[in-house]
């Protein structure tokens, strides 16, 4: 049997907003991926210690306070340190256009503002 | 209203009608597939007649405006002689720039001041230099460390001529717009603002503890309302939340039963205390949303009124009728908006400003079109306002009292409302209130429920959300986003740091281990608090003074099961 996909998902930051990244959870649970929930108002050193101990195969991360550019280098340095600079990372959430590229370059894989598809984000997560 | 043999000759010709004209009419033309149900799961009927309120009375049922159930309205006259107040929150960057912006919406016609704070201060009550508030500071929000920022926030505005409301859960920025009014030499009974206090909604709405477990957090609130009710009669301490809970993803209904079971459990503990009902209840204000079902959102707003005015008459046994009226300012719901074709959300937000009025609303903040993806710029601020203008000012809609009352559907839907809230709300009594249906996470589980609901239905086109699932088009540019310069968090950083440098320290120190005895010793806890910030202990030093271990055990509790109920 083929090793289900593990998804690490977490909000960093002091927003509460976790709508999004509940339905996100809930709809890669259904389709078949094994999501380990960080939950909100998680750190940097909290998520990059928890995709280590979880060897999960992503990490997606949702934003919705303008801190993505502050937190997400954060992160992407943490997990090279850590032995994680090849892992998959995703963000979604408030994210201006504009920041995009910004993302791309610190290394992310791909972003999906609000208003994404679910089936989009779904079909990029699973593949 | 009918009498009854009306009633059964209208209900026989009704199912003529349908036999001899309605399906005739459906099967030749059909109907347009969608699911036709209130955002709250009503079932909504082609047509509705006499027949679907039967028994209507007019008195018992609706009444005059200013008299019980106070259906119509909580004033006698409406919108012709005291209009509703336009209100625009505002709070951003640091006290310095968040002061222009008040200044500029007071020239703009507004006719008091409404203050949001950002994260770190209102969501976490943690000072700017708190490792955990980078990137966060001003972002959202006005940050408020100590005293010298509520000088700034209102350096040259009149806090009594200009009414503030301060939206915060978090008690200490009330404190210190306290301890500016006596500095100022203005008699606190003089201030006619508004404090949000609503604690109970921080738990599951923003699943965050800066306050002990509910339980234990009552102690501190009914000190405060206490304080407030004795030294500053005008001042409206607590603004209950329904909004909260819509914007996370309620329906109608659950928003009404959840704010107002929020206000019962309140009401039990200020009488628990010793306190009057007249002493508090007409001092209460409350806080909704409003969503996108037009008609349920207007019979949404005269059932609370309705609903409260008979739980506070007939539960609490108030005799004075302004302890039974509904005060309620309105917001329209940012989940709303969205971010794609974001020019579409100034249509929505005009229905829904609309639909607030025509629901007799006290006071209402428009959202701005772009809410969905930054806060509001100049612009977008103004676009609100202006919207508000034209429905008073160009509509008519505002010109007559409660102007559907005996519309056949908005009454039916009414009653609806209303028993369905009934309901729920018996199902938290059952629970033991409020602080037991968070504890026992039951609120947390019926909101999630809703919000998959509500997104399966998007998510398979049974919902329409233009632009968004349906009508779509790429867009290389979005509007322009309204973005807080990070130099302003290096700004803010330095002030605290300035005054923090300047304060006397041994007088901090003094003052928060009075906090200390205060919470020790069961004394009321908002004399010592005010002296503390008059001495510029900083916002996270006076909580932690306050609540301390009791919080951080608790905060562990809520993130533990937040984890485990999101999956």
């Amino acid at each position: 049997m083929e090793k289900r996909k593990r998804i690490l998902l977490a909000k960093p930051g002091l927003d509460a907003h976790d709508m999004g990244i509940k339905l996100i959870a809930r709809a890669l649970k259904d389709a078949g991926a094994e999501i380990v929930y960080g939950g909100i108002y998680v750190t940097p050193e909290e998520i990059t210690k928890t995709a280590v101990e979880e060897d999960v195969d992503m990490l997606g991360l949702s934003f919705h306070s303008s801190t993505h550019l502050v937190t997400v280098p954060k992160i992407m340095k943490l997990l090279k340190e850590k032995g994680r600079g090849d892992l998959t990372v995703v963000v979604g959430g408030c994210i201006p256009l504009e920041d995009i590229q910004v993302l791309k370059k610190m290394g992310v894989r791909e972003t999906f503002g609000s208003g994404s598809p679910l089936d989009d984000i779904i079909d990029f997560m699973m593949i | 209203m009918f009498d009854k043999e009306s009633i059964i000759s209208l209900a026989e010709k009704q199912i003529e009608w349908v036999e001899k004209r309605e399906r005739k009419a459906l099967e030749k033309l059909g109907e347009r597939e969608a699911k036709f149900e209130t955002h709250s799961q009503i079932p909504v009927k082609r047509l509705y007649t006499p027949n679907d309120i039967e028994g209507f009375d007019y008195e018992r049922d609706v009444g005059f405006p200013g008299e019980y159930p106070f259906t119509r309205g909580i004033y006698p006259v409406g919108y012709r002689s005291r209009t509703w107040q336009a209100r625009q929150v505002c709070g951003f960057a640091t006290p310095e720039e968040t002061n222009e912006r008040l200044k500029y919406l007071i020239e703009m016609g507004e006719a008091g001041v409404t203050v949001v704070f950002d994260l770190p201060t209102n969501n976490h009550a943690i000072d700017s230099d708190n490792p955990l508030a980078e990137g966060q500071v001003g972002m959202n929000g006005l940050p408020v460390d100590t005293l010298q920022d509520m000088e700034d926030t209102f350096d040259g505005i009149d806090i009594v001529k200009y009414p503030v409301t301060l939206i915060a859960r978090c008690p200490i920025p009330l404190f210190m717009l306290i301890a500016l009014a006596e500095k100022r030499g203005i008699e606190l009974s003089k201030l006619r603002g508004t404090s949000q206090l609503d604690f109970l909604t921080s738990y599951v709405a923003n699943k965050q503890a800066i306050f002990p477990a509910p339980r234990e957090a009552f102690r501190y609130f009914v000190d405060i309302i206490e304080y407030l009710a004795r030294n500053m009669p005008n001042w409206n301490p607590m603004a209950i939340g329904g909004y909260a809970h819509r914007d996370s993803g309620t329906d109608a209904v659950q928003e009404m039963a959840f704010m107002l079971s929020g206000a019962i459990s309140y009401t039990e503990a200020f009488l628990e205390r010793g306190l009057k009902l007249e002493e508090f209840a007409p001092k209460f204000t409350f806080f909704m949303g409003c969503h996108n079902n037009f008609f349920e959102e207007i019979a949404k707003f005269r059932a609370t009124r309705k609903l409260w005015a008979k739980i506070i008459k007939e539960r609490f046994g108030a005799k004075d009728p302004r302890a039974m009226l509904l005060r309620l300012h309105v917001q329209t719901d940012g989940n709303t908006l969205t971010a794609e074709q974001a020019l579409n959300n100034i249509t929505r937000v005009a229905i829904q400003s609309m639909a607030s009025l025509l629901g007799g609303v006290s006071s209402l903040h428009s959202d701005s079109y772009d809410e969905a993806i930054c806060i509001p710029t100049e612009e977008s601020a103004m676009i609100s306002l202006r919207t508000q203008q034209i429905l008073l000012e160009e509509t008519g809609i505002a010109d007559t009292m409660d102007p559907l009352a005996g519309s056949y559907y908005v009454e039916w839907l009414t009653n609806q409302l209303e028993e369905k809230a009934s309901k729920l709300i018996e199902k938290i009594d059952g629970m033991g209130g409020m602080p037991e249906a968070i504890e026992n996470g039951w609120l947390q589980q019926q909101m999630d429920e809703s919000v998959n609901r509500y997104w399966d239905a998007i998510r398979k086109g049974e919902r329409t959300v233009v632009g968004l699932n349906k009508y779509r088009v790429e867009e290389k540019i979005r509007v322009k986003a309204f973005k807080v310069d990070p130099a302003y968090e290096k700004k803010q950083l330095s002030r605290l740091k300035a005054v923090k440098e300047k304060r006397n320290g041994e007088k901090v120190r003094e003052s928060l281990s009075r906090i200390q005895e205060a919470v020790k010793n069961n004394e009321n806890i908002v004399p010592s608090s005010i002296e503390a910030v008059k001495a510029y202990a900083t916002l996270e030093e006076v909580m932690d003074a306050l609540f301390g271990d009791k919080v951080k055990s608790y905060r562990e509790v809520i993130r533990t099961r937040h984890r485990q109920i999101a999956l």
